[in-house]
């Protein structure tokens, strides 16, 4: 072992044929070597052995195994809601102090958490210095567990590794002791500093208790649950929120004085109910000044019921009145009406219009949400999520009414509404007409979050025009460069998402050049009968030039310039972006709130989107397929249409399509479609509703039945039977328990009880009931944490086929972390035990503030203890191991092939050392003698080869006595056979050399030797063919 | 029948083919030749605390060795040589992007182009606010600014001030902030700028200005005479690619740092090419978008790697 370093052998039998191979190698090789010399001998003999052995040693897997000595400490910071405040700055005090105490190779770094867990400082060799928290982490929920993990993740390979957590233990998400167990079984030690408090006189408002379903003009009981520590007085007043207005109840306009005894304390509130709505209470307590409350969230909470009407309906319409004949028609047909007008969208966000919804509480009141000819992008992503979400799960209808802003045309398709609706947007077969090819240029990453947006924009565009559009995407990232070039969005959609996933613009300093090759592009685009860019951008790249805006308006390129005003008010910026946008007639937004962003991306796509409506100057009858329960006793002329947005029918088994339009013909176009989408129903009417399509229709006879019995088949079903829906919260959990009775109080036993629950979220989770005792079925909703309203939608069947829908909800006001009076050391601890770390007591200074110096007394995280273990690094010998063998096999070579003249190498050092020190070298004749010698065999040698080489075969015995006979075949008559034959050329004379010729006849080559014999051969065949006898 | 192929092996490459041929099955791999090398100092932790770099795209060096950085959060800090952080201050107004100029003059002051409130801040050393060039109204007259970008002083102690926007030039005041004269224009031709980013003087007050959009450094007398240029758009030596800073070493040397080719290249004070460090990446040695590099009394350069929140300290 040299210091950290030792060595492994992965296969060690494979020493064994070390002393199987080495002797015999040994003892032939020595006989083998022995005309070598001593000295050679013993060194190719070690060459040898070495070889073998090497090769032996890296078949057995010789591993170098090196200890790391370094160590890494992480800490974990507990940045949740539930720590005081006051804690965070010796916190950090004390991480920062530790950290002093590491060894120059240590490496510290710090991850905070709350329900999310982030690295703070990564680890490093450096001291910390941290003066609060940089990362934004969600705070309203404590996941120890989870930040365990990502610190078993961060540490580094090389290390001995630590944890420290600095927690009150009070953890509501996760498991940190299973985490510890993992943490225990990689070697990782977890030291605990318990942050320790005691909320000794906090009050908590628990619940405000409403029953979930009131009838119009009863008395609801609301009824408000304090928890107290200690007695304490106060002053609590509870507010009443309908409609988006908040106000305190009826009979509860001041604060009323109350005095809360130690535990549960429970406050009643009458209120009667005059109109059906949906109604929010909030209960607020507020502490007298010498309470010793310190927390001021946990003092409210909500609760809410609905009380429902005959029939209500919400109306949002895209241009205020458009609809004034369909709302008198449903109206006189005894249907409530709410109209809202949706805003226009503009680069500060929505323009005008009404509040619209953005929660499922708001929707509650309504039986079903028409959409009349409102755009797309006049809502949010989460209130497309939020409109789909009414019907399926809360049972509410979806009715869209069709005009030049609905459907396709208004940018639906790829939307959660058009998955509800029973129609898609897209166009399947019609002959498309009308192309456009939309550019997008990405600058947008100055912005807070600009990449997370240029990612949102460009999907958004992608999803609202129609497959045959052409769309490609720039952006900047040291050149200018296509994310994916112009094509057909068609079935390269989803290539196109995936290619926006992975974009990362840089900050483009110019936008000639971008410019130029957008417009390249939308030029190569032949058939595209628009072409558009549309630039975002803060303005602050070098303006386009003169020359560049007249080639775009010469190739009749519109840009579309959206600034998003990422340095203020720069008027040079809005200057070059109005005027880019101006002078290609395009359009110019400024953006000031980038949730606007999306909705100006699918605006733009749809304004240059192929145009989705068909519509005619001469009127034509709709077709009746068949009757449905919409059209049921109506009048038999239906009046003509003379336009309706085209839209393709939903292959599905549940859509009825009772009226479509004959034209255009070779194709289905739906005008009325209908179907059952999860809990609820929706409806597609694709012409308009007595404007510009349908200018017959409101004169129609049966105009108002038509679309009463519409919207009433889409409505929201009245509850039956006599269920009572109770929801518990606790814990995370939401207990759901169905207490079913019929009319005559006897129990319903054998329903079948399943629905789903909405969290604030708008994530669902489906639910099954079991019947736990006669009439009664229960279930529980898991991982009910986030704060807001958790709406729970049961659909029952009963074994007689009855059925229902029954619904509650149940609030929640505030986080768990603010139910926690009091901090939990001994998980902390367990953790510790558990993985052999240390427990940290805090020191306190007399004012009874935190010391985090003395705290750190006799404390070091960057210990060495018999618990840490030092991880080791392998790393496999075998590739050098075989280098070296055959490195050392030529050696062998060299060592038996090259003989080193030692008294030659001797002497000539002998003679440069004389000369060196400027003494004569005594001449040594004998070495040109030796040389000419040497030469003169070469020479010789050479010669005989090259005859051998020419194949002079040596006259055969019989012609050697008559060396003036000629040569030829001696096998033929000799005589005959040499007067036609070449003669040989005369054996070279010897050349004149430096050496004496030598008078030795030179001994017979191979060659000669094997001509002789095979001459042999012949001339005894020829003697057996002239007597055969023989 | 002999396959063109077969014929080429038969006859054997030469030695040009075979380089070309790399060359070319290189070039279509994307293979990237610049090599890496190992910085002498890399340093910053990303963040927005005191002490901490979030995209710095501008810095300078005092007489006493002190590294001055403006940062995206439009904050001045003060660093030692090795990236200790010795203090800092806050410009005046703030919005989501800082300061793009920055320069130490020889009397020991602070010059910030203020950018996008267009004006010049002049600060002393601990980050008093002396007085300012502009009256924060963004306009093309003179002695307004559209987005100023670097500003020097010559031995006269007037003031360069370069700028961007509907009117990229250069403008001169004296050194009580009276403007004196200006050139340039927005445009492609010789004089003319493309987002001018940064400026340098040499000890013979020749003003060198990184036109980065255009892809060159232009050189000026004081009066505005072009003397020379160097420079096209590209990758290899003598090329740029959006020159963003430019500074002279005590070597009497150009640096230039290139943003979007990631490099550092340095120019003999007539333009010619003498070296390149860099190549984009994470690593040390490797550089994501610089804007700005910094040459201390020693001569080495600090370069700020600004997407990768870092300095990187090197010598070439």
């Amino acid at each position: 072992m040299l210091g950290n370093l030792s060595i492994s052998i992965g296969r060690p039998w494979w020493l064994i044929v070390l002393p199987i191979v080495l002797p015999p190698l040994v003892l032939f090789s020595y006989r083998g070597l022995s005309g070598l010399g001593r000295v050679r001998r013993w060194l190719a003999l070690l060459v040898r052995v070495s070889v073998i052995t090497l090769i032996v040693l890296a078949l057995a897997r010789v591993q170098a195994v090196r200890k790391n000595d370094k160590l890494t400490t992480l800490f974990l910071l507990d940045a949740s809601e539930s720590v005081p405040r006051e804690w965070q700055g010796p916190s950090f005090d004390y991480i920062n102090a530790a950290t002093r105490k590491r060894r120059a190779d240590d490496l510290a770094g710090v991850i905070v958490f709350g329900k999310t867990a982030a690295v703070e400082a990564p680890p490093a060799p450096t001291q910390l210095d941290l003066l609060g928290i940089e990362n934004s982490i969600e705070t309203d929920h404590t996941d120890l567990a989870k930040a365990i993990k990502l610190a078993l993740a961060t540490f580094p390979e090389d290390s001995a590794r630590r944890i420290v957590v600095l927690s009150d233990g009070n953890e509501n998400r996760g498991s940190a002791v299973e985490q510890a167990l993992a943490a225990r079984d990689l070697d990782v030690q977890i030291d605990v500093v318990p942050i320790e408090y005691r909320y000794d006189r906090e009050v908590l408002v628990e619940k405000v208790s409403v029953p979930p379903e009131v009838k119009e003009g009863e008395t609801v009981k609301i009824s408000v649950v304090i928890r107290a520590s200690e007695p304490t007085r106060g002053t609590l007043q509870i507010f009443q929120k309908s409609d988006d207005y908040r106000a305190p109840a009826p009979g509860n306009e001041k604060p009323q004085a109350i005095e809360l005894q130690r535990g549960i304390n429970v406050f009643t509130l009458n209120q009667l109910i005059t109109k059906p709505n949906f109604y929010t209470f909030t209960a607020e307590f507020v502490p007298d000044q010498d309470s010793g409350d310190r927390r001021a969230m946990n003092n409210s909470a909500a609760g809410f019921t609905q009380a429902r009407g005959k029939g209500h309906v919400l109306l949002i319409e895209g241009t205020k009145g458009e609809h004034s004949e369909f709302v008198r028609a449903l109206q006189e047909k005894k249907i409530q009406v709410t109209s809202l007008t949706a805003p226009k969208v503009d680069g500060s966000g929505d323009v005008g219009g009404d509040p619209m919804p953005t929660d499922l509480a708001q929707l509650q009141p309504y039986d079903a949400l028409i959409l009349g000819n409102v755009p797309k992008d006049a809502f949010t992503l989460a209130q497309h999520a939020l409109f789909e979400t009414n019907t399926h799960d809360m049972g509410a209808g979806l009715i869209m009414l069709g005009g030049p802003d609905s459907f396709g045309a208004g940018g639906w398709m790829n939307t959660p509404v058009e998955k509800a609706l029973p129609v898609d947007m897209q166009i399947k077969a019609l002959k498309v007409q009308g192309k456009s090819a939309m550019a997008m240029v990405m600058h947008a990453t100055e912005i807070p979050e600009g990449n997370y947006w240029q990612k949102v924009i460009a999907k958004e565009a992608i999803n609202t025009l129609s497959s045959y559009d052409y769309a490609g995407v720039l952006y900047w990232n040291g050149q200018e460069s296509w994310l994916f070039t112009l094509r057909p969005i068609g079935s390269s959609r989803g290539m196109m998402l995936r290619a926006i996933d992975r974009m990362t613009p840089s900050d483009m300093p110019d936008f000639d050049p971008i410019l130029l090759m957008a417009m390249r592009g939308l030029t190569r685009v032949k058939d595209a009968m628009s072409r558009h860019i549309v630039l975002v951008s803060d303005g602050d790249p070098a303006p386009p030039t003169p020359g560049v805006i007249r080639q775009l308006i010469a190739n009749k390129i519109t840009v579309t310039t959206v600034l998003t005003a990422a340095h203020g008010n720069d008027s040079n910026a809005r200057n070059v972006m109005r005027n880019l946008a101006n002078k290609t007639k395009g359009r110019f937004y400024e953006v000031t709130n980038p949730r606007a962003l999306p909705r100006i991306y699918q605006k733009e796509a749809r304004v240059i989107s192929r145009p989705l409506i068909f519509e005619q100057k001469a009127a034509w009858t709709p077709k009746v397929n068949y009757v449905t329960e919409p059209l049921t006793g109506l009048a038999d002329a239906i009046p003509p249409i003379n336009g309706f947005v085209l839209a393709t029918l939903k292959e599905n088994e549940l859509v009825e399509m009772p009226m479509s339009s004959p034209l255009p013909a070779g194709q289905v176009n739906p005008l009325l479609a209908h179907w059952s989408y999860g809990l609820g129903r929706s409806v597609a009417w694709t012409s308009d509703t007595g404007r510009k399509w349908t200018t017959a229709w409101p004169s129609w006879e049966s105009y108002a039945a038509f679309w009463s019995q519409v919207v009433r088949w889409s409505m929201k079903p009245a509850d039956r039977g006599n269920l009572a829906l109770t929801l518990k919260r606790e814990g995370g959990q939401i207990k759901v328990v169905v207490d079913a009775l019929d009319k005559n109080d006897q129990f319903l036993n054998f329903l079948t009880v399943q629905g789903v629950v909405v969290s604030p979220k708008l994530d669902r989770q489906s639910l099954e009931l079991k019947q736990t005792a006669p009439g009664r079925y229960e279930g529980v909703i898991e991982g009910a944490e986030g704060m807001g309203n958790y709406f729970v939608n049961l659909g029952y069947r009963g074994t007689d086929g009855a059925q229902g829908i029954i619904s509650s909800g149940v609030s929640v006001p505030y986080s768990d972390e603010y139910r926690e009076l009091r901090s939990n050391p001994t998980s902390l601890d367990n953790i510790a035990s558990l993985t052999g770390g240390e427990v940290v007591s805090w020191k306190f200074r007399p004012d009874g503030r935190p010391d985090p110096a003395r705290t750190q007394t006799g404390v070091d995280h960057f210990r060495r203890d018999p618990n840490l273990k030092n991880p080791r690094g392998f790393r496999d010998l075998w590739p050098d191991f075989l280098w070296l063998a055959a490195v050392l096999f030529l050696g062998d070579v060299a060592v038996r092939r090259i003989a080193p003249d030692v008294g030659r190498m001797r002497r000539t050092l002998a003679d440069n050392w004389k000369k060196l020190r400027g003494q004569e070298v005594a001449p040594r004749p004998e070495y040109m003698e030796k040389l000419r010698g040497r030469k003169a065999e070469v020479d010789q040698q050479l010669e005989r080869s090259r005859a051998a080489t020419r194949y002079e075969a040596q006259p055969p015995a019989f012609l050697a006595a008559n060396p003036d006979a000629p040569l030829g075949e001696p096998l033929l008559d000799t005589n005959a056979a040499a007067a036609d034959r070449p003669r040989r050329n005369e054996p070279a004379k010897p050349a004149a050399g430096l050496a004496p010729t030598s008078k030795a006849p030179a001994p017979e080559s191979y060659t000669n030797r094997l001509l002789k014999a095979k001459q042999k051969v012949w001339e005894d065949r020829e003697k057996n063919k002239e007597n055969p006898s023989s | 029948m002999t396959f063109g192929s077969i014929g080429v092996i038969e006859r054997g490459w030469s030695r040009r083919e075979f380089a070309a041929f790399l060359a070319c099955a290189c070039a279509g791999s994307g293979c990237d030749f610049a090599p890496t090398f190992r910085p002498d100092l890399v340093w910053g932790v990303h963040g927005i605390q005191p002490g901490r770099l979030h995209k710095p795209r501008v810095a300078a060096f005092d007489v006493d060795d002190n590294l001055y950085i403006a940062d995206l959060t439009d904050r001045v800090q003060v660093f030692d040589r090795d990236g200790k952080y010795l203090r800092g201050w806050r410009t005046p107004d703030f919005n989501v992007d800082g300061p793009s100029g920055l320069t130490v003059d020889r009397l020991g002051r602070v010059l910030v182009a203020d950018t996008h409130f267009y004006r010049v801040l002049v600060y002393s050393r601990t980050g008093e606010l002396l007085f300012q060039i502009g009256d924060g109204v963004q306009d093309t007259t003179p002695g307004r600014f559209g987005y100023p970008t670097d500003v020097v002083l010559d031995r006269d102690g007037n003031f360069y001030v370069s700028e961007y926007g509907e009117n990229d030039r250069i403008q001169v005041f004296s050194p009580e902030g009276e403007w004196l004269r200006q050139w340039g224009g927005h445009g492609y031709a010789s004089g003319e700028f493309l987002r001018p980013r940064a400026l340098a003087i040499d000890d013979n007050d020749q003003i060198y200005v990184a036109d980065s959009c255009n892809h060159r450094i232009q050189v000026f007398d004081v009066s505005g005479a072009l003397l020379r240029t160097w420079g096209s758009l590209g990758s290899g030596p003598g090329e740029l690619r959006y020159p963003y800073d430019v500074a002279i070493g005590p070597d009497q040397c150009v640096y230039v740092c290139e943003y979007a080719n990631n490099r550092v290249q340095k120019f003999s004070l007539d333009g010619k090419s003498l070296g390149m460090r860099g190549r984009a990446g994470r690593g040390p040695g490797e550089f994501n978008y610089p804007w700005a590099l910094a040459i201390d009394r020693s001569g080495s350069v600090s370069l700020i790697d600004s997407d990768n929140h870092r300095v990187q300290r090197f010598r070439m």
